[in-house]
């Protein structure tokens, strides 16, 4: 019998890399990283990579990111939006000095291509699971950002494709790779805390829209691909709006009334944190006029979400920028943030901190470690078991602010005791079948 | 003139025509519909007059709460191009036999991209009842549909199901892609079925998209080699079957990928023979795949210690070896922890790794194996054996640790010193204590001081440190105050405070610096006072430095901040502390925070950090106070600010134009 594919994967990683960190020789099996890439990498060893979703995320983000790894070769881009098609390929075409960039509306036709490796998927929520779905069935390695599934069924069903296929994933939240996140959550899991009593997390505010905003007349198929854009998504008529982000906060379109924007990344450590990963608390409690949920693992350990701002807790929150997150213990506490500043109780826990050499928000690290999987074929460390948990893990606080009660959770079976409505709330059926 | 005539005849015949019209009523916002009782949602279902998104909305709340009543009005939608969707999320919804009953009956009459919805929500709620009615769909000419039946008929999985799929997998190359994924979905849920029939299925199904004869050899070139590649990796996760021989024969694979499914095997397949074969076939492979092989072994837990220490003694390439130091380190029991504290002990060029591996392995023989060897070690070895104690805070390794603390070899001493502050607790603070007031060196004031900080009893721990420095050496008050600074607590700020004014130079100093970077909020007062009052512009500029970053960093309410913003602004002298106060208004991000703040733009020397602060501000607030942050960034446009607060405030300042108006 084999260990679970989370936990075999990871312990392999972590061994894999510290154990063969020097051993160059064998090339085609060790990480870019462990090779020490100094130059150009031949073609034939680069990892081409296609991008399907070619918004202001990837515009901001992921694309530098990915086209500055050496080893890699963007190759095609694929958009539902004709302006976003035309800015993706002149910037790849311009990073690499010729016009070879393909371009596509229709991302099957994309996945179609036997000499694509791995695949960006940065679409909008609605397409997130579909899309690595499809890619995973046809043989393609997934970088996805988050949030990664938009229902608790669709988290259990990515990370089921994904196995089956022994694909690698990558899921977006980035911060698993980031130095002050990854110092404070093993100081966590180090036991140096002591015994670890509650794990705290910042999200934006609540927020969740059931409407749909006036229709307009949909533009050429050619300019904008409105079916397409909707995708598993139920229909409604086009707005430009939606386009440009309006899409946010929709219950048909965003993920847990923009708990996952955040929650995804914090939620995530804290689950690390608490060494939960594989698993998600048993009990949660509404805000019932606080600005925060609560929630209990198994273990006894109290997860509390809090909306991000100044005084988004009432002890002695720091605010040390968004996506905070605290790890308490019986003998001390560490807390953090995106500005990268660290508050650690006892202050003799800060010992080795001045060596971390990154903070931030850079997806780099991140992406690097997807690549090195790419090769090895371990999983990254958020791959798809990861996200399974940590996402249902919000979606279950989702589904706690939006029924307005406590409810109860059982891991397992991935289903809710004695709430009906919440369980009928874990899925929803998808628009077409995107499969054809 | 005639002109005008003609435009105003024209708007009072429009006019005219509008008297007791309406304008089409507006949609009822969401969060309405979504409140509606199910009969009422029904009733929308049902009526065709009513807004679009409405009836959607209706349909999406009847699956959350709707019953078979439900189901007559919500199934008539299905048929709906838009409202399809939406009909089905009603009907996957509703538990009642009746809802299933719509679905099979509206998929003998549809087409098109509504069937294929039906199909799909077929297989979502797992219609053993459905299987016929698909089974026919896998012919339809409609490829979304057929693609639709065969994934409804894998996600239902059971023999029924799952056999025609394997008849049609070679009879239609367009739905190649979403049978193969299909029939990996049926055989997976039913090789987890606890039917012996059904496992069998599932590995027969696997053994078909494994691509495989009898004898193993290819026999269908069109099945994707990522698939063939799935199916061996579920055949050897089948619990109970002798897969050996296909894991050896991938990991002699000279395609990487295969060669990697056949590591991922070696690593978890059980069985009483696994670990022997893979020793057996351990030496035939080259060194690069050894490497990687022996990793996968020392996840196993079975392979016996004389093959690993064979391996640490004598692999083909440091890689392998040091492969073999991390598995002897996974391996349990008192031989292996010898073998590996003998290996660190060693000048084999693996000792490091060893000594390394002895930190985190999980064998707890290592613990007793330490310190078994500490009673008999070298001075040498023991400074090794110490660091293993402190890093794996063994506890019965601490009598044979205090008794070095005092070594005569310096360097055993030292070794005893820099680990005892990892192991030592409450009943051994007197003794650190002690040590750390009387042996030189930093190893015992640091062993100190990590004891100090984990110890939950802080008012004791300032009180016996003050107790200490009574009478004592000048460096070693500077050390009580230091630490005292660390500890923290009521009693420790009293000493420290009481010490940041004694006449003394050396401790003064000591005790402003520790009050200066004090952990909590109480210390503002003292700071406050020292900042006011003290006689030396030194000591001011440090408290004053120390009281500005608490009002930065220390939870407070708002106006408490602000009051500690004036406070600190009526002391500064320099602007280098006056631009550090400015931070505080930021962190309180109110409107009083801008009003505030607004005046030191006037301050050449200070505009560009108030400008700063006042953005920062802004920036918090602007959903909540957008008029306030309007006339604030007008003011700060208006200055003439550069750079980026500049354009930030300029931002600022156009998204809220409209506020402004109102």
């Amino acid at each position: 019998m084999f260990p679970t594919h989370s936990a075999l994967s990871r312990r392999r990683f972590l061994k894999t890399t510290a154990s063969l960190g020097a051993a160059a020789t064998v090339p085609w099996l060790i990480p870019g990283r462990a090779l020490g890439f100094d130059g150009a990498v031949a073609p034939s060893n680069r990892i081409t990579v296609g991008g399907i979703g070619m918004g202001v995320r990837v515009e901001n983000m992921d694309l530098s990111a990915f086209l500055t790894q050496p080893d890699v070769q963007f190759v095609a881009a694929c958009d539902v939006r004709d302006c976003r098609r035309q800015w993706a390929k002149t910037a790849i075409d311009n990073y690499y000095h010729n016009k070879d960039c393909a371009i596509y509306s229709d991302f099957r036709e994309l996945l179609g291509r036997k000499d694509i490796d791995a695949v960006l998927i940065a679409t909008g929520d609605r397409w997130h699971a579909k899309a690595s779905m499809i890619a995973a069935e046809a043989g393609k390695d997934i970088y996805s950002e988050k949030p990664c599934a938009i229902t608790i069924e669709l988290c259990g069903r990515l990370a089921d494709t994904i196995r089956r296929y022994g694909r690698v994933f990558q899921g977006g939240p980035q911060r698993r790779s980031i130095s002050n996140f990854v110092w404070a959550v093993n100081l966590a899991r180090s036991g140096k805390l002591g015994k670890i009593k509650a794990v705290r997390a910042t999200t934006y505010e609540m927020r969740e829209e059931h409407g749909w905003f006036v229709g307009q007349p949909e533009p050429p198929k050619e300019v904008v691909d409105w079916n397409l854009w909707l995708g598993p998504a139920p229909w409604r008529p086009y707005n430009a709006h939606y386009l440009t982000g309006g899409w946010r906060g929709f219950y048909d379109l965003d993920t847990g009334a923009r708990l996952h924007d955040w929650g995804a990344h914090t939620v995530d450590l804290c689950q690390w944190a608490n060494n939960a990963d594989g698993t998600v608390p048993v009990e949660y409690e509404p805000a019932n006029g606080t600005r925060y949920l609560r929630a209990r693992y198994a273990n006894g350990v109290d997860l509390t979400i809090g909306w991000v701002g100044n005084e988004c807790f009432e002890d002695g929150w720091h605010n040390l920028g968004t996506c905070s997150v605290r790890f308490e213990g019986d003998q001390g506490w560490v807390e953090t943030g995106d500005s990268g500043k660290v508050v650690v109780y006892p202050e003799s826990l800060r010992n080795d901190r001045a060596a971390l050499p990154e903070s931030g928000i850079d997806p780099r690290t991140h992406i690097r470690n997807f690549l090195d999987c790419v090769k090895t074929r371990e999983q990254p460390v958020c791959n798809a078991d990861v996200i399974r948990s940590s996402h249902i893990a919000c979606h279950c606080l989702y589904l706690t602010w939006l029924l307005n009660r406590r409810l109860k959770f059982d891991p397992a079976r991935e289903e809710f005791i004695g709430d009906d409505e919440a369980n009928r709330l874990r899925s929803r059926p998808e628009r077409d079948p995107w499969n054809a | 003139m005639m002109q005008r005539s003609f435009f105003l005849n024209v708007l009072a015949v429009a006019l005219l025509c509008s008297t007791g019209l309406t304008w089409a009523a507006d949609p009822r916002p969401g969060s309405v519909i979504m409140k509606l009782p199910t009969d009422k949602l029904v009733e929308l279902a049902r009526d065709a007059n009513a807004p679009i998104v409405e009836r959607a909305l209706a349909c999406r709340r009847l699956g959350a709460i709707g019953t078979k009543d439900a189901v007559p009005a919500v199934a008539a939608l299905l048929s709906d191009a838009k409202l399809n969707i939406y009909a089905r999320q009603a009907l996957e919804g509703i538990s009642d036999p009746s809802a299933l009953d719509a679905l099979r009956d509206s998929a003998k009459t549809l087409r098109g991209p509504q069937l294929a919805g039906v199909l799909e929500s077929l297989g979502a709620k797992r219609d053993t009842a459905a299987i016929d009615l698909l089974v026919s769909y896998l012919d339809d000419k409609d490829v979304a549909a057929a693609s639709a039946a065969a994934r409804a008929l894998g996600r239902i999985a059971t023999q029924e199901s799952v056999k025609p799929l394997v008849q049609s997998l070679s009879q239609r190359p367009t739905l190649r892609t979403a049978t193969l994924d299909a029939l990996l979905i049926g055989a997976g849920r039913m090789a987890a079925s606890s039917k012996p029939s059904d496992i069998d299925t599932a590995v027969a199904v696997y053994k078909r998209l494994a691509d495989e004869n009898a004898d193993g050899n290819a026999k269908d070139t069109e099945i994707p080699k990522h698939v063939r590649i799935a199916a061996m990796s579920a055949i050897m996760r089948i619990p109970g079957r002798d897969e050996t021989a296909r894991m050896l024969s991938l990991l002699r694979s000279t395609d990487k990928d295969y060669f990697r499914v056949g590591l991922a095997a070696a690593a978890g397949m059980s069985g009483a023979g696994v670990a022997a074969a893979l020793t057996a076939e351990f030496e035939k492979l080259p060194a690069e795949k050894q490497a990687l092989v022996m990793v996968a072994l020392g996840d196993r837990n079975d392979v016996p210690l004389p093959f690993v220490l064979a391996t640490v003694r004598s692999g083909k390439s440091p890689e392998v070896r040091k492969a073999a130091v991390d598995g002897l380190a996974k391996l349990h029991g008192p031989e292996a922890a010898a073998s590996l504290l003998a290996l660190a002990m060693s000048n084999d060029a693996m000792s490091a790794a060893a000594a390394q591996a002895l930190r985190n392995t999980l064998n707890v023989a290592v613990d007793a194996t330490i310190v078994d060897q500490l009673s008999k070690a070298s001075n040498k070895d023991k400074t090794l054996l110490f660091k293993l104690v402190g890093d794996r805070a063994i506890q019965a390794a601490k009598p044979a640790m205090i008794q070095s603390l005092n070594d005569a070899d310096p360097a055993v001493q030292a070794a005893a010193l820099d680990a005892i502050g990892n192991i030592a607790n409450a009943s051994d603070f007197q003794t650190l204590l002690d040590l750390a007031f009387t042996v030189r060196g930093q190893s015992p004031k640091k062993a100190l001081r990590l004891l100090a900080l984990r110890m939950a009893d802080r008012e004791t721990v300032a009180a016996k440190i003050a107790g200490q420095s009574l009478g004592a050496s000048p460096e070693n008050v500077k050390l009580a105050l230091s630490l005292l600074g660390d500890v923290g607590g009521k009693t420790a700020l009293q000493i420290v405070a009481a010490a940041a004014r004694s006449t003394d130079p050396a401790v003064k100093n000591e005790a402003t610096r520790a009050l200066g970077v004090w952990a909590t909020a109480d210390a503002a007062p003292f700071l406050l006072d020292i900042a006011k009052n003290d006689s030396e512009d030194k000591y001011r500029t440090r408290a004053l430095r120390g009281y500005i970053r608490i009002a930065r960093r220390m939870p407070m309410p708002p106006n408490a901040r602000l009051d500690a913003f004036r406070s600190a602004m009526t002391i500064a002298k320099r602007d280098g502390e006056k631009r550090l106060a400015l931070g505080v208004a930021a962190v309180a991000a109110t409107p009083e925070s801008l009003q505030v703040l607004l005046p030191f733009l006037a301050n050449a020397s200070l505009k560009s950090a108030a400008a700063d602060a006042l953005v920062e501000v802004a920036g918090k607030i602007v959903q909540q106070q957008p008029q306030a942050v309007h006339t604030a960034m007008e003011a700060v446009v208006k200055a003439g600010v550069s750079g980026k607060s500049g354009d930030r405030a300029k931002q600022l300042f156009d998204q809220t134009k409209g506020a402004a108006k109102n």
